[in-house]
């Protein structure tokens, strides 16, 4: 009886624990059909806001070109690539990857070098390097110079390859800007400047107008281009929104992920500072051009006092007086105490698809705010897609992502002095496409084969038709597939291709070895500390501190400066110069 | 003979005794030797290591520790953390257990609408944490700020928002999802008393307040003991859900040693896990010496255990 009863329970467990185990794989089936007489590959992608419909509509051309093949694995006819989406990122993902179910990983938030001296990732330089079949051109030609120098080891050899290209800044309702007339009118008698009339308190305003009038010339200083009538400087930047106000719209909305906030000023400070300057924030000694310019105090008038230095390992702390950072601070500070950020930007509800939402939805509804500008990275349409299709079903075509015209703003300049230098745009992401180091053989092959087809200027433009972005390549994009962009999509390919761009990362050692320190992703970045009521405290964005009038925009900045300057010696002595 | 097959019968019935035991207890001790005893070696080892981006991790000697206690000394985010962590179990311990105790015990006399009571209470515990946070964030910080905006025309913070309400929220947000929790173990514990005793009081003439006091606490202090020693060793693990509502982007000013640790933990990389370690080693002795102390306290100069 006793024994009846122990073989019951143990038929119990066991069917309990290929209950268990099978259940994974009917998951993975009801996912993904895996075809068994097929050589497999199994991707993981980054489930993001730039979705996997790109890479699904590629796995399909890769099978159907690779179809009858039989080299791949022995007995297979075939192949089968199998797209896992997950949330997997950052260099959590190393310690799991030997085990890992997948071989190829298109990911981001990774340090580069950390998986590479940590043996996680294979040796792919021939894919790099060797003449892609697919387009007659080496993928390491289609990379920007500072990208191929970080990804290039010192042994000449590439373990990554970045994968997308993604901004944080200003998007902008255009259709409400050409409704509401929030173009700045230009000045017919003096070419490029905004045309300013006097009202009858004798104060001088700006006028604006519609897309129909004759614009200004926007931050680049040239009429006739995508950024016409534009703010070109942060002072007009506040005029508009000012005009938004006295029209009852919200200029400006934003979530409440404190990182967001970092990017977007980091992207500031890097439009300020130009490439060479803003690259000392992650090269230090490295850097191209020692020589930077940083904030020695403030003239009474309350503009920075600019002075030259030559930045290193040792004195790494200097780039903290960028005047760059003290004029995102202030930028971000004058739009909190100007009311032009809406007060839902602060609240713990108010997450990235609730803000994407909102800035879609309001002006359809009197009972919402209309919002005129959303602070997000590039990705946000693509990740809004399901608000958009919502708001077709209610408000008709003119409202599918499609035909609703929105737009990537160039950024305003911080002084007048500065419109005409070209717009400086940051990767905000340091994203990669590797394979694990423990594939088999015969996957490994198919693998790189697999990545090439993907960075082929075929794939990479593929990925812009269906995310509306860019891979961080450098690639053509055919007229057709340009035409089929979003309005969206075709601001951001504009601002692309008029910008230069940063890539937020270098070799440098002190950098590589601290990568999470020195990410815009952690806090660090803006950490700041000074006094408030007699104590020393520390914020770790500024937000708070603006909103609360517990520092000014000067206080803050001179905070971050002490607090990077009193923590260097303790934290990074190791990679001073001799 | 009959001996020997009674023997066989024994041997062949203790091995099918000792596989059944081995099928039942593999999984959840290979679990724990992989996510517990291997999982904090690895850590304890780290702990005493630095990182290179070059050489990968190298001997550190007690560099991480020096670093981490001169943090706790001058560092502004881990004074705040370890100030909220102990006001956050102050609030536990003065209004948490005894609103717990009280509402067990309403609950277990069956008073007016106890039923529903109980379903009101138990529900946070049972609808996941993440559904709970989305609620309260909705409510503090949308529905609160938009029905101000309607009634008066003027924008407000809500108040998960505003630096001077949120800890108060934040704290009031942790009593309300973690209530039903304690209460089930309070409402068990009294359940177990004999209803002799409770009719005993009665006929002695004991008030509601004595019987409370004076039967029901006694007789349950073993349970409320070891909530109160486990609430020790959750100090300085416990976030307040802060990363539920901020992310990693939470205030300084806000910061408790849990969220601080688990903030560390989703934004480092490579070369930020050694000190990690060290951090979480700081806090497990520190833990372990808090709970010896409350244990040794409780034993001594409270309530005896009472068996019955």
């Amino acid at each position: 009886m006793r024994k009846q009863v122990y073989q019951k329970a143990g038929a119990l467990l066991m069917v309990a624990l290929l209950a268990t185990a099978s259940s994974c794989g009917a998951l993975e089936e009801q996912g993904e059909q895996v075809n068994e007489q097929a050589a497999v590959l199994r991707v993981m992608n980054f489930d993001g806001g730039l979705g996997g419909e790109w890479l699904k509509d590629l796995e399909e051309k890769f099978e159907a070109a690779h179809a009858n093949d039989t080299n791949w694995e022995k007995g297979k006819v075939g192949v089968d690539i199998v797209i896992d989406p997950l949330k997997f990122t950052g260099d959590s993902l190393g310690a799991s990857i030997a085990t890992h179910k997948d071989d190829v990983f298109f990911t981001e938030g990774n340090s580069y070098y950390n998986f590479v001296t940590s043996g996680w990732v294979k040796d792919i330089t021939d894919v790099v390097t060797e003449v892609n079949g697919y387009d007659g051109k080496t993928i390491e030609s289609k990379l920007d110079d500072e990208v191929r120098d970080f990804f290039k080891t010192n042994d000449n050899k590439y373990y990554a390859l970045p994968f997308y290209s993604a901004y944080e800044g200003i998007n902008y309702d255009i259709d409400l800007f050409d409704d509401m007339s929030f173009y700045f009118e230009g000045d017919t008698t003096k070419e490029g400047t905004p045309a300013k009339y006097v009202t009858e308190a004798g104060e001088k305003v700006y006028s604006f107008t519609d897309l129909s009038g004759t614009r200004s010339a926007g931050p680049n200083g040239k009429a006739g281009d995508y950024d016409d009538g534009l703010p070109a400087t942060y002072e007009q930047f506040y005029a508009m929104c000012d005009n938004m106000k006295m029209q009852g719209v919200t200029p400006m909305l934003w979530n409440n992920h404190a990182f967001y906030m970092s990017y977007f000023m980091g992207s500031l400070q890097a439009d300020y500072e130009g490439k060479d300057a803003m690259m000392a924030n992650f090269t230090f000694g490295d850097a191209k051009n020692k020589t930077i310019e940083i904030v020695d105090g403030f003239n009474e008038d309350g503009t920075p006092n600019i002075v030259e230095t030559t930045i290193s390992n040792t004195n790494g702390y200097e780039v903290y007086s960028q005047a760059g950072r003290y004029y995102a601070l202030d930028f971000v500070n004058t739009m909190i105490q100007e009311g032009y950020v809406s007060t839902k930007a602060f609240g713990s509800n108010e997450n990235g698809i609730v803000a994407q939402t909102d800035f879609l939805n309001g002006k359809y509804s009197e009972k919402k705010e209309t919002v005129a500008m959303l602070i997000e990275g590039t990705w946000w349409e693509n990740e809004a897609d399901a608000v958009f299709k919502t708001l077709e079903g209610t408000e008709g075509a003119k409202a599918s992502r499609k035909n609703r015209r929105l737009g990537f703003m160039p950024f305003p300049k911080a002084t007048e002095e500065k419109i005409g230098e070209p717009l400086t745009t940051m990767n905000i992401n340091q994203t990669a496409i590797f394979v694990k180091s423990s594939i088999s053989d015969e996957r490994y092959q198919l693998a790189k084969e697999w990545i090439k087809f993907v960075l082929s200027d075929a794939g990479l433009n593929t990925f812009t038709k269906y995310t509306n972005t860019s891979m961080l390549y450098n690639y053509q994009i055919e007229d057709e597939i340009f035409n089929e962009l979003s309005p969206y999509g075709k601001s951001v390919y504009e601002i692309k291709q008029n910008s230069i761009e940063v890539y937020p990362a270098s070799k440098n050692e002190l950098f590589l070895s601290n990568s999470g320190f020195f990410s815009m992703h952690t806090d660090a970045y803006w950490n700041s500390s000074y006094l408030v009521n007699g104590t020393m405290k520390m914020r770790n964005s500024p937000i708070t501190p603006f909103r609360e009038k517990e520092a000014t925009p000067i206080e803050y900045f001179e905070g971050v400066r002490k607090y990077a300057e009193d923590n260097w010696e303790r934290n990074f002595s190791k990679y001073f110069e001799k | 003979m009959k001996e020997q097959v009674k023997k066989t019968g024994f041997m062949k019935k203790r091995r099918q005794d000792l596989l059944f035991y081995i099928a039942f207890m593999a999984f959840p001790v290979i679990q724990f030797i992989v996510f517990y005893v291997v999982k904090n070696f690895n850590s304890f080892v780290l702990a005493f290591q630095g990182y290179d981006a070059f050489q990968g991790y190298y001997f550190n000697g007690l560099e991480n520790f020096k670093k981490v206690f001169y943090d706790i000394a001058h560092e502004y985010y881990f004074k705040t953390g370890i100030r909220n962590s102990l006001i956050h179990y102050g609030i536990g311990l003065v209004i948490g257990l005894p609103l717990g105790l009280t509402f067990s015990y309403y609950i277990y006399k069956k008073f007016l609408m106890s039923e529903i009571f109980k379903v009101i209470l138990f529900l946070p515990s049972v609808v996941s944490i993440v559904v709970m946070q989305i609620i309260w964030a909705n409510v503090m910080d949308g529905m609160i700020p938009e029905i101000y905006f309607a009634k008066t025309g003027n924008t407000m913070l809500g108040l998960m928002a505003n630096s001077k309400t949120r800890f108060l929220y934040l704290e009031l947000f942790n009593i309300w999802v973690s209530f039903g929790g304690s209460m089930l173990y309070y409402v068990g514990a009294m359940a177990r008393i004999p209803d002799s005793l409770i009719e005993a009081a009665e006929l002695d003439g004991a008030s509601l307040w004595e019987e409370f006091f004076q039967v029901v606490i006694p007789l349950t202090w073993s349970t409320v003991k070891t909530l109160l020693v486990v609430g020790i060793a959750g100090i300085f693990t416990a976030d307040l859900n802060l990363y539920l509502f901020y992310g990693t982007g939470a205030e300084t000013d806000a910061y408790i040693v849990g969220y601080n640790l688990l903030r560390l933990t989703v934004t480092s990389k490579l070369d930020g896990y050694p000190y990690i370690s060290a951090f979480g080693m700081i806090l497990t002795a520190v833990t372990m010496i808090l709970t010896f102390a409350m244990r040794f306290v409780l034993e001594k100069y409270t309530w005896e255990d009472v068996e019955f």
